[in-house]
């Protein structure tokens, strides 16, 4: 099925709590703000964002609703939940290690 | 924690699947959209809008499937799936359908009809309190004993708490 890596996979989470640790919004708002936010770096395909968002929806991390969004359009809206919040700190501090861990063994020639 | 809300999240979506399907739909075909229509406010017609947003996004039937599998519920719903599927093909062969059906029925039935037997007469104890502790007795070698010895027994002896005794008829059954 050609499932990304898991670091991969793990990130892209911590990337979508984050985002929506600021304000609720929909898919491709959330997709729209990583790139924006990472001046164009980071791109998030609907292929992997979505999944990624059943699959944070799935273990209760994010909750979802439909609103009326602008053009009279119902949008799925995503939410943080109070685990969820709970998760994102979890994530942001293995974040912290793990990037920590590597930056030491890159640099120790 | 987790466990409980993962549990309700495949229970919604294998109670509500259409519904699911549906929100499913919409919400693919709604990023679609606004991806289209930022397309056109970057300066694209129409028709190069909906071409980059294609190119962009890719095949969505693809995503949709792990989105579904992403639920968890992706074992029931295939299971199911195979479990019509093989209905289906049952239907069309009734004559091996039948003879597997009957060969299974009968292995069945006298499978438990045997068990029945050896479990009542075998493996339940006994319908007394403490049946490992019941004895059957008999006098010099022979089951039978008068009345009045047995009336002895049970009052004078000092071995056992107390002494039963019952008349034993054995009978034919048979038909007809």
């Amino acid at each position: 099925m050609g499932k990304p890596t898991d670091l991969v996979q793990g990130t892209l989470d911590l990337l979508i709590l984050k985002t929506l640790s600021l304000e609720p919004m929909n898919g491709w708002a959330i997709a729209k703000r990583i790139v924006q936010v990472s001046n164009s770096v980071l791109q998030v395909q609907q292929g992997s964002l979505y999944p990624a968002l059943h699959r944070l929806e799935h273990q209760g991390w994010i909750k979802a609703e439909w609103k009326d969004s602008e053009n009279n359009r119902r949008a799925k809206y995503y939410s943080l939940t109070a685990m969820g919040r709970k998760q994102l700190k979890n994530e942001l501090d293995n974040w912290k290690r793990l990037s920590g861990a590597i930056e030491l063994v890159t640099q120790a020639g | 924690m987790p466990l409980v809300a993962k549990f309700r999240s495949t229970v919604r979506w294998l109670l509500r699947r259409g519904h699911m399907e549906a929100e499913l739909d919409e919400e693919f075909r709604d990023h679609w959209e606004r991806e289209v229509d930022s397309n056109m406010k970057a300066g694209m017609s129409l028709e190069e809008a909906r071409q980059a947003a294609r190119r962009l996004i890719g095949p969505a039937s693809l995503y949709k499937e792990e989105c579904r599998d992403a639920r968890g519920a992706g074992f029931i719903e295939n299971f199911a799936r195979d479990l019509r599927y093989a209905l289906r093909m049952c239907r069309r062969t009734p004559l091996f359908t039948a003879v597997a059906v009957a060969t299974l029925a009968l292995g069945i039935g006298a499978n438990s009809t045997i068990f029945t037997f050896v479990e009542s007469i075998l493996l339940r104890s006994l319908p007394a309190p403490h049946p490992e502790e019941l004895v059957s007795l008999n006098w010099g070698g022979m089951v039978n004993v008068s009345y009045p010895n047995y009336l002895d027994f049970r009052d004078r002896n000092t071995v056992f708490s107390n002494l039963a005794a019952c008349r034993y008829n054995p009978a034919n059954l048979s038909v007809g």
